[in-house]
């Protein structure tokens, strides 16, 4: 008997943002994002209402992947962040801060939102401009042969994330090992196409972070029966390699109904097949034996009686790994033979001990580019929370060797990008907003709203009530803290720190209206000098993002949910 | 801070009855930290020699255990909320890692949460406590310059807290006595169960003590005798609780060994094996089920066995009932559920190696010089017949501690005080020093904090001095500390309110701040102190490791870290219509 439900109609909301409530959630999911930015963020406990593991985070990738947002509006907004921190690793909360900061300015001051979209789409021109153009006062160059721009933006990249519970001393090992293991991923040899390598990333738990360190090659879990006596019988390398991913356990994987007479044994039969092919191995010399899957334990102890290393279970990550390096290619099935083509080589196999954790090094017989990352931490939150940032960091390193520039970070960029499009809006506001099709007013309107917005992101680097400031020189931000009361002669230098403060130079409040100016260049050679950077690629897609998306949430008139 | 809590929804088609209710944050008003005081008191009277027992009941179900450690009570109990979760995972990796120090790590997680709520209510800025608290208690500092007031402490390895199970002496340990140095005498008359352990497994290489291995030691629980009847065994110890137990008197001589990993049973496949679910077995004769199938599997098993003339057989997993029957007629003694540990100690001694399936069983695989005996009756009653018999095998230095005890529900707390102990042996002597124990430490570290106090102030980088912050936030930490030390005090009996405690380490800091000498504590060298310490025969001090304290010290600190700097719980996948939900100060994303 079937049932028969009767279907409700589709529910309208005309002008969405007009609506209390959602201008609520966007509120509240504007303080979450804002909340999370920057060395000293606010961190978010993540838990599912059921049960389950909580995560402490402040992580764009991890916070927006966990908390799905309601509001359709908000939806679009966090996946195409998402695909952003996919594609760039970085600067996803910035993106977020920005896109609800323009989408907010707008609404609250209830100016036309198409004329606004048209001038963010003109500022954000003007930004990239700026920001491509050769005299950009926003950026530095990154230096490729010396390390120090490369560990000031690897160094950025970790200290931004106070999840990580690093000290200043661990984060600048975890630095310079995030740095060394880039370095290590760089093929030596020039051929035609270079590749980057890739650095695997294991998580040892209650380990002190100090035990964190760098192998070239790779590390697997050392098989239980494995023992230091057994590396050293099988004499000096390189050693021939298998490799498997389809299972070897013995079972019948294959799917649907079977029917087996009694009297025939499946299991035997199989068994039977898999110790052909390991005969087969131990005939082609094989000295070590990996699969992806299972290994049957009869064929693993034939295997170890004829001095063959073997494990087993390395999973589908680890198993692309080995065959990059060892240039060996996985068997999916054991009813052929292994090809002589197939098998890999390694040059070492040795036991390292990552703090209490045993793990067999496999060393790279040529060109190695792969390398093994073991981060140690005490707690498990804060692992999970160093392995995102780690990989993070390390996205940003290759980004930044196909395009050796950065840009000043603690949020200088975002001040002196705004000072510079706030410059340019007043100066050229006529005849802009005559392209426009627009008055000079509501262009200088939108404008002072664009620049707002990209002070708000610097402003919500600062979670203690601390004074914000902007010097009416060079642009950059500066921070007074909140309990040590308003003097400018004690403020030192600004927040990336390629600018001192000296006599003669002024403050204004960011956010307060302040005399038109044009952002300087920086004096003389400073750019050794700037300690927080920021990737160049990320955060500039992140800035076209944010408006982007900003621009597309507010030309949104109806939603429409199908209540059914 | 943290009183916004946001919640989210999933379920879209309830999207109308969301709301939004502002939160009423105040200063000084952390719900997490609050949460973590609260969480973390229950554990107070876990701390000191003298440990009282809590019992949990479940309202529900009528359940109910007997818990007598910090991580056992978290084990416990029904954490609902995201900082118990946190305080659990902290305080079991801790334990998974150290096997003692839970106690510290939650009473200073607890005081130190209260210190970072007392700087919030006083207006002192997050960064500013985090700064503060980090470099208060830069622990290697600290430890480093601490001073111990008694020029000649005895590296007694254990804090009291060991000293409730007594041990009497094997044969075995009456060897070890002849041959060794005052070490041992020392160690059997304090009777310490560790130490005890210790010398057994160390007895075949007694030229070293410069490591204690904890895989060599094994554990057996023996619910009925008096707790006067735990001791130390060489070699594996085994309870049988068959009635057929006193047969094992026909397992004389030298025997052979089997060792296999997994369950003993016709239906056992090692792990990742699975066969498709559509799997059919027809037949064309009548004979379907395959009745023969167990029987015929027993058969080849106990062919095998027999052929390969095995008297023992050790398996990790569950042994089938039936076999394990027709083995003893076969005078082969099948164990069941052995620790992993113990399968590598007998593989490495006797030279079995261990397999999967009893079909794997070759003459390379049994392994020899094994012996069974007897070794006490355990049951009380001769209907409830139980046998404790020792396995042991030439060469194997293994150990079984004995953990005995009327009272069954208690066995659990004394098999982890026992591991506690050993645990804290083996990073005594990996780590080579000790620090002073009883709050001596904690006393150090509280007259360095407060010099610190007193001392000049400390500069900003602009040259002015640092806000009255910092010593709001360094009274916090000694606030903290000296809350341990009275606590413990207090555990202990020395004093019978916590006041009087507080009163009489004030004074005793006054006295010692004149006289104070300067010996590093953490340089207290294992190898030279020991004899030094037997030949004066002092008594009676406590030791803690100095690597389980530091880290327990840094995991409390991490902890009150990560609840400091969070804001908010988001929780996801409720639904709004659930009652539990409905109240204020929650967001709707």
């Amino acid at each position: 008997m079937s049932r028969v439900c009767k279907r409700s109609g589709p529910a309208c909301t005309d002008r969405p943002l007009s609506d209390r409530a959602v201008r609520a959630k966007f509120d509240a999911w504007r303080h979450v994002v804002a909340s999370c930015l920057g060395p000293r963020a606010r961190l978010k406990q993540v838990r599912n209402g059921v049960g389950g593991r909580v995560s402490t985070t402040s992580t764009c990738s991890v916070l927006l992947a966990a908390v799905p947002p309601s509001e359709p509006l908000l939806k679009l907004l966090t996946a195409c962040v998402l695909q952003h921190v996919q594609r760039f690793g970085d600067a996803g909360l910035f993106a977020a801060v920005l896109g609800l900061s323009l989408v907010d300015q707008v609404t609250r001051r209830g100016s036309d939102s198409s004329t606004a979209v048209r001038v963010h789409q003109r500022l954000l021109e003007l930004c990239d401009l700026y920001l491509t153009s050769a005299d950009c006062c926003a950026k530095v160059e990154v230096d490729l042969g010396s390390c120090r721009s490369l560990l000031a933006l690897a160094h950025s990249g970790v200290s931004s994330k106070p999840a990580c519970g690093l000290d200043p001393a661990e984060t600048q090992q975890v630095s310079a090992l995030l740095l060394k293991a880039f370095l290590q991923t760089i093929p030596c040899g020039s051929t035609d196409t270079v590749r980057l390598g890739e650095t695997v990333v294991v998580g040892v738990e209650g380990e002190a972070v100090e035990n964190s360190a760098v192998f070239p090659g790779l590390l697997l879990d050392v098989p239980e029966m494995l023992h230091s006596g057994d590396l050293e019988r099988l004499g000096p390398g390189p050693y021939k390699l298998a490799l498997f991913s389809a299972s070897l356990s013995g079972d019948l994987s294959e799917r649907g109904n079977m029917e087996i007479h009694t009297g025939t044994d499946p299991e035997a039969a199989l068994l039977e097949k898999l110790l052909k092919v390991g005969e087969q191995v131990v005939r082609d010399c094989a000295t070590l034996f990996l699969c992806q899957k299972v290994i049957h334990p009869v064929l693993q102890q034939y295997l170890r009686e004829r001095g063959v290393v073997v494990v087993e279970r390395l999973g589908i990550a680890m198993l692309e790994q080995v065959t990059s390096m060892t240039g060996a290619q996985a068997a999916a099935t054991s009813h052929t033979p292994v090809p002589a083509e197939a098998f890999g080589w390694v040059e070492a196999l040795s036991i390292q001990l990552c703090g209490t954790r045993k793990m067999l090094h496999l060393q790279p017989t040529a060109n190695p580019a792969v390398c093994t990352l073991v981060l140690c931490h005490r707690n498990e939150s804060m692992l999970d929370e160093l392995k995102v940032t780690c990989k993070r960091v390390q996205h940003v390193l290759q980004l930044a060797l196909k395009d050796p520039v950065a840009l000043l970070g603690g949020g200088c960029m975002e001040t002196h990008l705004s000072a510079y499009i706030r410059h340019l809006s007043r100066r050229d506001a006529a005849e802009m907003a005559s392209d426009l099709d627009c008055s000079p007013q509501e262009f200088l309107l939108a404008a002072d709203g664009f620049c707002r917005s990209l002070e708000a992101a610097a402003q919500a680097l600062e979670h203690d009530g601390g004074l914000v400031l902007m010097d009416l020189n060079y642009g950059h931000c500066w921070v007074c803290p909140a309990d040590e009361e308003l003097d400018t002669s004690t403020l030192l230098s600004c927040s990336c720190g390629l600018i001192n403060s000296s006599a003669g130079m002024e403050w204004t409040t960011l956010g307060s209206t302040h005399p038109d100016f044009c952002p300087r260049p920086p004096p003389g050679d400073s750019t050794a000098r700037a300690c927080v950077l920021d990737s160049f690629p990320a955060k500039r897609n992140a800035l076209n993002v944010a408006v982007e998306i900003a621009s597309l949430i507010l030309d949104v008139k109806y939603v429409i949910r199908d209540l059914n | 801070e943290f009183g916004l809590q946001i919640f989210l929804r999933s379920l879209s088609h309830l999207l109308q009855m969301s709301r939004v209710v502002p939160s009423s944050s105040s200063r000084g008003q952390h719900v997490g930290l609050q949460q973590l005081a609260a969480l973390t008191t229950a554990a107070h009277a876990f701390l000191g020699p003298s440990k009282r027992y809590k019992f949990i009941v479940d309202d529900g179900g009528g359940d109910s255990a007997l818990v007598c450690s910090g991580f056992r009570l978290l084990e416990n109990l029904d954490l609902t909320c995201s900082v118990g979760q946190l305080l659990n995972e902290a305080v079991q990796a801790h334990q998974r890692a150290f096997r003692s120090g839970t106690g510290s790590l939650l009473f200073l997680a607890g005081a130190w949460g209260k210190a970072a709520l007392e700087c919030l209510r006083q207006g002192i800025a997050v960064p500013h406590i985090l700064a503060g608290m980090e470099r208060a208690l830069s622990l290697e500092d600290l430890l480093k310059a601490g001073q111990r007031d008694s020029p000649q402490p005895r590296p007694r390895l254990l804090s009291a807290t060991s000293r409730k199970i007594k041990l009497t002496h094997s044969r075995h340990f009456g060897s070890v006595e002849t041959q060794n140095s005052a070490l041992q005498q020392k160690c059997l008359q304090d009777a310490d169960l560790s130490y005890v352990a210790t010398l057994s497994a160390m007895s075949g290489k007694c030229d070293t003590f410069h490591s204690f291995d904890i895989d060599k030691v094994a554990t057996c629980v023996l619910p009925g005798p008096s707790e006067e009847h735990s001791c130390a065994l060489p070699g594996y110890v085994v309870h049988l609780t068959d009635e057929r137990a006193f047969l094992i008197e026909r397992l004389a001589g030298r025997l052979q060994i089997v060792l296999l990993n997994g369950d003993l049973s016709e239906s056992y496949r090692h792990v990742g094996f699975c066969n498709p679910p559509g799997l059919r077995y027809v037949s064309d004769a009548l004979d379907v089920h395959r009745v023969g199938g167990e029987e015929e599997w027993m058969d080849g098993v106990l062919g095998t066995l027999a052929k390969l003339g095995v008297g023992v057989v050790f398996v990790t997993g569950a042994a089938c009932r039936k076999l394990t029957d027709r083995c003893w007629r076969c005078d082969i003694l099948v164990v069941e559920r052995v620790r992993p540990a113990v399968l590598r100690d007998f593989a490495g001694a006797t030279g079995a190696v261990p397999v999967a399936y009893a079909s794997q069983l070759s003459e390379r695989c049994v392994g020899s010089g094994v012996r069974v005996r007897p070794w006490r009756r355990c049951g009380a009653s001769p209907r409830a017949e139980s046998l404790a018999v020792t396995v042991t095998a030439e060469r194997a230095a293994l150990v079984t501690v004995v953990i005995a005890s009327p009272v069954r529900s208690k066995l659990q707390a004394l098999e982890d005080r026992f591991w506690g102990c050993a645990h804290r042996l083996h990073h005594a002597l990996e780590d080579g020093k000790l620090l002073p124990g009883g709050g001596v430490v904690e006393l150090q570290c509280v007259r360095q904090l407060r010099e610190r106090m007193k001392g000049p102030a400390e500069q900003t980088k602009c040259g002015r001095p640092k806000g009255p912050y910092v010593a709001i936030v360094l009274q916090g930490m000694i606030n903290g500390l000296m809350d341990y030390v009275s606590t413990v005090m207090c555990n202990s009996g020395l004093f019978s309110s916590k006041a009087d405690a507080w009163a009489a380490i004030n004074n005793q800091l006054k006295e010692t701040d004149v006289t104070s000498v300067g010996a590093g504590v953490a340089g207290l060298d294992l190898s030279d102190q020991v004899e030094r310490e037997s030949a004066a025969g002092e008594t009676g001090r406590a030791f803690d490791n100095t690597s389980v304290k530091v880290e327990a010290w840094r995991r409390a600190l991490d902890l009150v870290f990560l609840v400091l700097q969070t804001d908010a719980e988001i929780i996801t996948g409720i639904d709004i219509e659930d009652r539990k939900w409905q109240h204020d100060g929650l967001m709707f994303l």
